[in-house]
């Protein structure tokens, strides 16, 4: 089992043994997609452009899908597809604390709940964007996806040191925004 | 910052454990590793300090609720692929169509598939009908042949199933088939 946390994982996520379709996979794990990519991108026009371009790597690359976590599949190539529409543009300020009541976003919970839910995942998204593109990347991958080091290593091709460095500054930044 | 202590080095060289704190709440250390940061925030008020303060990033980047995709955002990307991909389909067709057309203006009709209907009937190749029917072989050129084919109705037995009148109905059904499959997918 490659994805140890299962929070994002509805129904358990069980291993697939034949390769599902591309319409199956975009339908059932779209959302899934959806929170990486806004994790990502912190903005949900920004959002919906990665979804977008992830579901057509999906779809070109869903041939060389291997049994498995699928979401852990669809993490990285949402992650890697984040990063190289960063280096392509590469004119992102990394300070961008968002102020827009667009990225309130509904929820099932009670409308309290939600309320408080929204205005904490506000200010968490806004410290996320603060970081730098590849800080945030290798802390979504661990604590969006729920990726091993060595997973996340493999992915953005950096050495697991890499991989716990910026786990741990990221991290800490972090907790400096949020205070 | 805390002092470090000299007589028990928890992490390499001695130092604070940084980052190593964080690979320790997320089980990435080795037993041994694990066990000297532990000794070490143990005795260091600071790295204590801050392995709270990082277990408490930790815990609201996981605590953060998964997002739900704008309504109809995939289905509509679905949709879209799903057509273009169709179409895609319907020109492969459109162009094996022209192909097998082409291909077969270029190739004799052969003498031997006649409907069950029809009397066995080749083109021979002085440019004459050989009628299996009545075993006769007609001329379409000589006065005694007959008139040249097109200026009369020719006899049932002599139904004309030249190659353009193939063609024809081949490229009829040819049209039909990819303008209800166009119609499909556009629609």
């Amino acid at each position: 089992m490659r994805v140890r946390r299962t929070s994002l994982r509805r129904g358990g996520d069980a291993p697939v043994d034949d390769v599902p379709s591309w319409g199956e996979v975009a339908r059932r794990h779209g959302d899934f997609v959806y929170t990486v990519a806004y994790r990502l991108t912190g903005d949900h026009h920004d959002a919906q452009d990665l979804v977008q371009e992830v579901l057509l790597r999906v779809q070109r690359g869903l041939a060389t899908y291997r049994p498995g976590s699928i979401e852990a599949w669809l993490g990285r190539i949402t992650t890697n597809a984040f990063l190289d529409d960063v280096r392509r543009r590469r004119r992102r300020p990394v300070v961008a604390l968002p102020d827009d009541p667009d990225q309130v976003v509904p929820s099932s919970p009670s409308v309290d709940e939600a309320l408080a839910a929204d205005v904490l995942s506000d200010d968490v998204t806004g410290a996320l964007q603060a970081l730098p593109a590849e800080y945030r990347a290798t802390v979504v991958l661990c604590d969006v996806v729920g990726l091993r080091y060595e997973e996340i290593a493999d992915d953005l091709g950096v050495p697991v040191g890499t991989v716990r460095s910026r786990i741990h500054r990221g991290r800490a930044l972090l907790r400096t925004a949020l205070a | 910052m805390s002092t470090v202590d000299p007589l028990e080095p928890a992490g390499p060289g001695g130092e604070h454990p940084g980052d190593l704190l964080s690979a320790h709440l997320d089980g990435e250390l080795t037993p041994d590793e694990a066990a000297r940061v532990e000794h070490h925030v143990a005795s260091c008020a600071d790295c204590r300090t801050e392995l709270e303060e990082l277990a408490g990033a930790r815990c609201v980047l996981r605590s953060l609720p998964p997002v739900a995709a704008p309504t109809g955002l995939v289905t509509g990307i679905v949709r879209a692929r799903q057509r273009a991909s169709r179409r895609g389909v319907a020109l492969a067709l459109v162009a094996a169509s022209l192909a097998v057309v082409v291909g077969l203006a270029a190739t004799p009709v052969p003498g031997g598939e006649r409907g069950p209907d029809r009397p066995e009937m080749a083109l021979t190749s002085e440019g004459r009908r050989f009628d299996a029917g009545l075993g006769t072989t007609i001329d379409r050129t000589s006065p005694g042949g007959g008139t040249p084919a097109g200026l009369q109705r020719p006899r049932p037995a002599d139904r004309d199933d030249d190659r353009e009148s193939l063609l024809d109905r081949l490229g009829d059904r040819v049209g039909d088939a990819v303008s209800g499959l166009l119609h499909a997918v556009g629609g």
